[in-house]
């Protein structure tokens, strides 16, 4: 009995440790069981388990931009040492805010194609430089735009370095032939310039699309709108319009309009030609408002429209309850109307085309990695504003302005053509400084293309703005005829 | 082939799981037998089944890996392993022949996890721990022979602080701790070998008395030790000197309130620690949740998560998992692959092999007439258990990173030859039971009175 009691004693402290020891390796035993059964399930699906096999992520290499005439206007290379997957802009500025950039979830077509770019439905078996495997190689499919390399290279030209847009449309289809905005900027270099772009002011930023973005007001160009309301309300009688033009007209004793000059005595046709805000004020006034507005809305404004790439809304904000002073600035092109380019352009050709208003489009068809057409984007009619007889008659309006108006500086030798000038005031505190607009389209017998510029810069008149279509269009005349 | 290989692979799983199991079975049994006679039985049955698990495991690396190699390493680590036991059988019939199986199971399961990641580091280990079983064959004897070795207090405590020290001044930074030191282009890390040191120097510390003053004294030193452990930011080796200290303190004074007032005092240190030195702050941080930093200073515990997640209950089984996403897998995390291929089953079980060892230590400890003894025993047990748990709690983040591995499983030359000089010196002592102390030598005819007096307060020689 002491002997067990003495044995006792002995082992205590190392019995202590031992049970300490058991307790802390039961505790990790029962631990890893609960880590297995409660909290594994929860982590295994982390992103960070590379265990878990995952789809393999097939990186398909993102698909081309093309003119319609099978220019490069993007495509991804492998960089010198193939390592790495660069975008390539060939023709740089060029296309730059139409076609836009891949980076950053994607701008202009970049971003409005991707879908078809990185989506991929033929493949190529490659074998793996370093072991061996044979793996699929994904390209993404292709998008052919309607852009057309030579007309927008024309209108880049002859933009020059003028800040502005211009837009040109085939007039029957609404395909996008030309799409310029200025400044402009080379997407080849946006990893170092980027920043750059970023930091400059809304006004000079080259990132925004002014074609499609940039909202102006229409100026005078805005009268083909008020006269098409006036045709549209006065069908019979319209042809008898007549007011002589003492360069300003007051009307209430408290709203002032002005002409550059007293155009004199001016009927429909000539008010037009000449411009003659006064001449305008009046027929303007003359309208209902509410028919006026249906009219306005009835050519796309304050519509959304998909085009494909980033754009702004058109605003018309004239109804019924406008005040006489707000509908005369409207219907010469002021007061608190903006448009886009675009939307110019598309007022334009639908004049050009009998009334029937073409959804403007960039994308024309869409290939696989091998060339096979996969999808084709046909035109799309978007509205019929008027009558074939109305756009016919301000076809020949606009006409009249090239032969004995204010835009009589397009009239050159050889080709025909219609437009219509203006020149709208965007600083109320500076009444010399306007935006010169020129829409219009040609050859003026049989349209095939409608076009629209617009010149911000310190103008004071739509001159600059006539130069640029006269020179775009004389290019454009020897692209065609070179071409057939 | 290949199909056989697929049923082989998935059949392994289960038969691994029910070959641990068997064995640890047996080594608990085998535990509680007194009888020596009795558990030759046992030994059979441990050694048949090691060698199964080691015989399967490299079945399966060399058919799926189809590489001869493996097939040679087999036979050379077989060769090693078996000779092992037979030297030990035969040069030290009393040693613990349970303690040796557990730790030959542990070498073997080191073998087939380190040679399934890296062939080379397999054969590196295999040669390691040949030449560690060499040294450590010598240990018993010169136990027996050298018997002042506990009179030496003051030199070991020089070597530890000089060597410590030297190592924090000239140690070059390996995963933010100051852990190896160079000599010959031969990488080690001093501070597998200091604890030995220490452990020695704490007990020939109580061997001579546990007087107050020699409390204080040896408390000092001890911290200074530990100071500089914590200093070379080696913080887990610190912590399993604090532990290994108290435990040695405790058995030396049979004093609970020293045992409570320095586990007290080491939770306040810890908690200082925690605000003040960044290194630890860190860790900290990472184990309340690795997630946050998944990517960053938690990747690491974060793939071990995952490795032990894979695994489940069976584990994926050998060669159909991931563990080499872990970093430092062969090393500190060599948990997380046993429970990823072997799974957690497999693991609990290398859990309780490890835990059987300690109780044998502790046994052994007991049996020590000797305080010298005991003591070192004691520390041995207590630094090779806590070792276990720091590198298994870390793995699957129940305690924070503490950098530690797993004895006789990790990779790593002085993990490997510090775990068997340690289990050597155990076995010298545990060898020596019948002839412990002066028996072979004089006071024949007192030995029955002061076997009696002995048994009561362990004596100081």
């Amino acid at each position: 009995m002491q002997r067990r009691g003495v044995r006792k004693i002995r082992n205590r402290e190392t019995n202590i440790i031992s049970y300490v020891f058991v307790v802390l390796f039961l505790v990790m035993i029962v631990y890893l069981g609960y880590f297995s059964v409660v909290v594994a399930p929860s982590i295994e699906d982390s992103v960070y388990n590379q265990r878990i096999e995952r789809e393999p992520v097939i990186e398909v290499r993102r698909g081309s931009i093309y003119s319609s005439d099978g220019a490069v206007l993007a495509q991804t290379v492998l960089s010198e040492d193939s390592t790495e997957e660069v975008r390539q802009y060939p023709f740089g500025s060029l296309f730059a805010q139409t076609v836009g950039m891949a980076r950053g979830g994607g701008s202009g077509l970049e971003g409005g194609t991707d879908e078809y770019l990185t989506r991929s439905t033929s493949g190529v078996d490659v074998a793996d430089p370093m072991s061996g495997d044979i793996y699929e190689e994904q390209y993404g499919d292709s998008v052919y735009t309607t852009l057309d390399e030579s007309l927008q290279q024309a209108a880049v030209n002859q933009m020059g370095d003028q800040k502005g847009a211009m837009v040109v449309m085939d007039v029957s289809t609404g395909k996008i032939l030309a799409m310029v905005s200025n400044p402009s900027y080379d997407p080849n270099t946006a990893s170092e310039n980027m920043q750059d772009w970023l930091n400059l002011s809304s006004t000079d930023s080259v990132l925004v699309n002014r074609a499609t973005q940039g909202l102006y007001p229409p100026g005078s160009t805005f009268k083909m709108v008020t006269a098409l309301a006036y045709l549209q309300q006065n069908p019979d009688t319209w042809s008898d319009f007549s007011y002589n033009c003492t360069g300003e007209l007051t009307v209430d004793g408290a709203t002032t309009v002005r002409c550059t000059h007293a155009h004199g005595k001016v009927n429909f046709e000539m008010a037009i030609a000449d411009s003659c805000n006064c001449a305008f004020s009046l027929i303007g006034l003359s309208l209902d408002p509410t028919a006026y507005r249906d009219t306005v809305l009835s050519l796309g404004f304050n519509q959304d429209l998909d085009i494909g790439i980033e754009n702004s809304t058109p605003t018309f904000l004239l109804d019924a309850t406008s005040s006489k002073a707000d509908v005369m600035r409207t219907s010469f092109g002021q007061g608190s109307t903006s448009i886009t380019p675009l939307e110019n352009c598309m007022i334009a050709a639908t004049i050009a085309n009998g009334g029937v208003e073409m959804k403007p489009y960039l994308i024309d068809h869409v290939v696989d990695s091998d060339g096979n057409i996969l999808e084709t984007f046909s035109p799309e009619v978007y509205n019929t504003p008027m009558t074939e007889e109305q756009a016919q008659l301000l076809g020949k309006f606009m006409r009249s302005v090239v032969t004995k108006g204010t835009g009589g500086g397009v009239n050159v030798q050889g080709y025909t053509c219609a437009v219509k000038t203006g020149s709208a005031q965007y600083d109320d505190s500076n009444p010399n400084a306007v935006r010169a607009w020129t829409i219009g389209f040609a050859p003026y017998e049989n349209p095939q293309i409608a076009f629209a510029v617009v010149l911000e810069d310190n103008a004071t008149e739509s001159t600059p703005s006539v130069r640029v279509v006269r020179d775009f269009l004389y290019d454009y005349f020897s692209i065609t005829a070179s071409r057939s | 082939m290949q199909e056989i290989s697929t049923i082989l692979v998935e059949a392994s799983k289960y038969l691994f799981a029910g070959l641990i199991t068997l064995y640890t079975l047996f080594a608990y049994v085998g535990a509680t037998i007194r009888v020596e006679k009795k558990r030759t039985k046992i030994y059979v049955f441990e050694t048949l089944i090691m060698f199964s698990i080691h015989l399967l495991g490299y079945i399966i690396l060399y058919l799926l890996k189809d590489d001869f190699r493996y097939a040679i390493l087999y036979f050379v680590q077989f060769a090693l392993i078996f000779m092992t036991i037979m030297i030990y059988d035969v040069l030290y019939p009393k040693a613990s022949r349970l303690l040796i199986n557990n730790m030959c199971l542990l070498l073997m399961i080191g073998f087939i996890i380190i040679g399934r990641l890296d062939f080379d580091r397999g054969v590196r280990q295999t040669l390691i721990t040949a030449a560690g079983t060499v040294i450590t064959f010598f240990i018993p004897w010169m136990i027996s022979k050298f018997r002042g070795l506990r009179n030496l207090s003051w030199l070991y405590c020089l070597i530890g602080v000089l060597s410590l020290a030297g190592v924090w001044a000239l140690g070059r930074s390996v995963y933010g701790a100051n852990l190896n030191i160079s000599i010959a282009g031969i990488t080690f890390q001093p501070s597998e070998f200091i604890k030995i040191i220490f452990i020695l120097f704490v007990a020939s510390m109580y061997n001579k008395s546990t007087s107050f003053p020699r409390i204080v004294v040896t408390t000092l030193l001890a911290i200074v030790h530990i100071g500089i452990l914590i200093a070379s930011n080696d913080l887990g080796t610190g912590l399993i000197f604090f532990v290994v200290y108290l435990m040695m303190l405790f058995v030396a004074t049979h004093n609970w309130l020293l045992l409570v007032a320095g586990t007290a005092c080491g939770a306040g240190a810890a908690a200082a620690a925690i605000r003040l030195v960044p290194h630890v702050t860190t860790r900290i941080e990472i184990w309340k949740n690795p997630w946050a930093t998944v990517t960053g200073s938690g990747y690491q515990i974060c793939q071990s998560l995952f490795a032990i997640g894979a695994g489940g209950w069976f584990g994926a089984g050998l060669l159909q998992g991931s563990p080499d996403k872990v970093p430092v897998v062969v090393k500190d995390f060599i948990f997380a692959a046993i429970s990823e291929e072997f799974g957690i089953i497999f693991g609990i079980g290398v859990l309780l092999i490890c835990l059987n060892n300690l109780i044998l230590m502790m046994n052994i400890a007991s049996r020590c007439i000797t305080l010298f003894y005991r003591l070192v025993a004691v520390g041995i047990g207590a630094a090779y258990g806590f070792q276990v748990f720091l590198t298994v709690g870390s793995a699957m983040n129940m305690i924070p990173m503490t950098g530690v591995t797993l004895p006789f499983v990790s990779y790593g030359g002085s993990s490997v030859i510090s775990a068997l000089l340690m289990f050597g010196l155990i076995n010298g002592m545990y060898n020596m039971r019948k002839d412990e102390g002066e028996v072979k030598y004089d006071r024949k005819k007192k030995q029955a009175e002061k076997r009696t007096a002995a048994d009561a307060a362990p004596r100081r020689a």
